[in-house]
């Protein structure tokens, strides 16, 4: 069953009336308990599918579990190591078809969520191993990784912050104010997803099939349709996320549960490194805490004199890694590359221009409103080069760059 | 992953619709018109892209 969907929206509307009347809590967890494993049955195809998962997110628990007992790190690495494998294995990455056996890829298990569920392991085991999570239980936990608000495509939450909300789930509308603004905010997020995405990907597609045909470099279609493509894709998935992420936060609220944003402006952002803490936030801090914090402060250990010089070295592994998340396939490989440069340069400009013109100075640049639209532009446009290699079809991207490279290069 | 406060407009837009409460029930009444007319409209909505599977 689709968040975005007539017969979601009942559901929704349903519980969420039925939720505010139910006086005890474990009843009303039960309800939600109830919704959650709805959603996962909709989207388990089979029982080996089903056992995966169960694995899956078992491992996550017995892990946190073991490790608040024994806080060793060579359990968490050895634990990250072979959950990533896994990862990488049923998601049937395609640089592993020159490293694995064909048969091992040849599998035909898919688990609902996997990427996203990936996350909140790792944070959870990480945080276990640090201390920071007291209260681990398993009906918490179960949950909190297949709660249904987050479980296609996030928000990633913190196992904390999901268990505070849990733990006295009760309706969190004030008054009918914010009821009403809970309602508003689905059916925003539908409106986004359903008409504008759509539309967007509509025009995409019929826009980016004149520029594969090949009849189009003896054309003469201009500059602006290209740049108008080139827009299109990002705009679809700014509507698209944005709006499922609508959905999902307005309607947990109405379950008593506060989902964290994801999307603050993204298009505004003067740098990547900004664009990542605009754009699908949850990852972007996720990204921060779990992989450049962690690999700043080895570098740090190591090379404490070159330590903020070789920042942008953790900039890029960082924002790659973020990039080769999204996707199996080689295109996520081009848009984890891209990310990277964009990131490190963004670093780079910022330590040339420390050094150059000090702190005073860097102040007056970041103040001047013209160097400012400058920047957004430029971080516009190549935010919309990156994702142009988002589709899985590398080859029509390609094609449509070279098209118009040779047209008007 | 900390929450991010709201901006300055989205609170003068709470406040707004807190002072103005029949009008943001209205608001809710067409959206839900709305997103309905469109969810029968269109048979093939693009699930989310983000989707992790």
């Amino acid at each position: 069953m689709n968040l975005c969907s007539l017969e979601f929206l009942l559901l929704l509307l349903v519980a969420s009336a039925v939720f505010p009347w139910i006086a005890n809590i474990r009843l009303r967890q039960s309800l939600l308990a109830m919704c959650n494993a709805g959603l996962l049955y909709s989207f388990v195809p089979g029982l080996s599918d089903g056992l995966c998962l169960g694995l899956f997110v078992a491992s996550g628990y017995v892990i946190a579990s073991l490790l608040q007992v024994h806080p060793h790190r060579w359990i968490l690495g050895l634990y990250v190591t072979l959950l990533i494998s896994a990862f990488l294995v049923l998601k049937k990455y395609e640089f592993l078809a020159v490293l694995l056996p064909a048969p091992v890829l040849s599998h035909t298990i898919g688990i609902v969520g996997l990427s996203y569920m990936l996350f909140r392991q790792i944070h959870v085991a990480v945080d276990a191993l640090q201390g920071q999570i007291k209260d681990l239980s398993l009906w918490t936990y179960l949950n909190y990784q297949l709660n249904l608000f987050g479980l296609l495509a996030g928000p990633i939450q913190r196992y904390q912050d999901f268990a505070e909300d849990w733990n006295r789930l009760q309706p969190l509308a004030a008054d009918s104010y914010d009821l009403l603004r809970a309602y508003l905010r689905i059916f925003l997020g539908v409106i986004k997803m359903v008409v504008v995405s759509n539309f967007c990907l509509e025009s995409y597609e019929s826009l980016s099939a004149v520029f594969v045909d090949d009849a189009y470099r003896s054309t003469g279609k201009n500059v602006v349709k290209f740049f108008m493509l080139l827009y299109l894709y990002p705009t679809y998935l700014y509507f698209n996320f944005s709006g499922y992420c609508d959905i999902a936060i307005g309607g947990a609220f109405l379950f008593g549960l506060r989902m964290p944003e994801n999307f603050h402006a993204p298009f505004i952002s003067r740098n990547m490194i900004e664009f990542w803490s605009r754009w699908h936030m949850t990852l972007g801090m996720w990204i921060r805490d779990y992989v450049f914090t962690p690999l700043y402060k080895t570098i740090a250990g190591h090379w404490p004199d070159r330590a903020s010089s070789l920042a942008f070295l953790c900039y890029f592994v960082a924002l790659f890694l973020a990039g080769v998340w999204h996707g199996a396939t080689w295109n996520f490989v081009i848009f984890g590359l891209l990310n990277g440069v964009g990131v490190s340069a963004a670093k780079l400009w910022e330590t040339l221009l420390l050094r150059r013109r000090g702190r005073r100075g860097v102040n007056a640049y970041l103040e001047s409103r013209a160097i400012r639209a400058l920047a957004v532009a430029g971080t516009f446009h190549f935010v919309c080069l990156t994702l142009f290699f988002f589709p899985s079809d590398l080859r029509r991207s390609v094609n449509i760059l070279t098209n118009f490279v040779t047209r008007f290069g | 992953m900390e929450r991010r406060t709201k901006d300055s407009f989205l609170e003068r837009l709470d406040s707004f619709g807190r002072r103005h409460l029949w009008l943001t029930a209205l608001a809710v009444g067409a959206l839900a018109l709305a997103a309905t007319l469109a969810l029968l409209s269109h048979s093939d909505v693009t699930a989310v892209v983000y989707e992790g599977f």
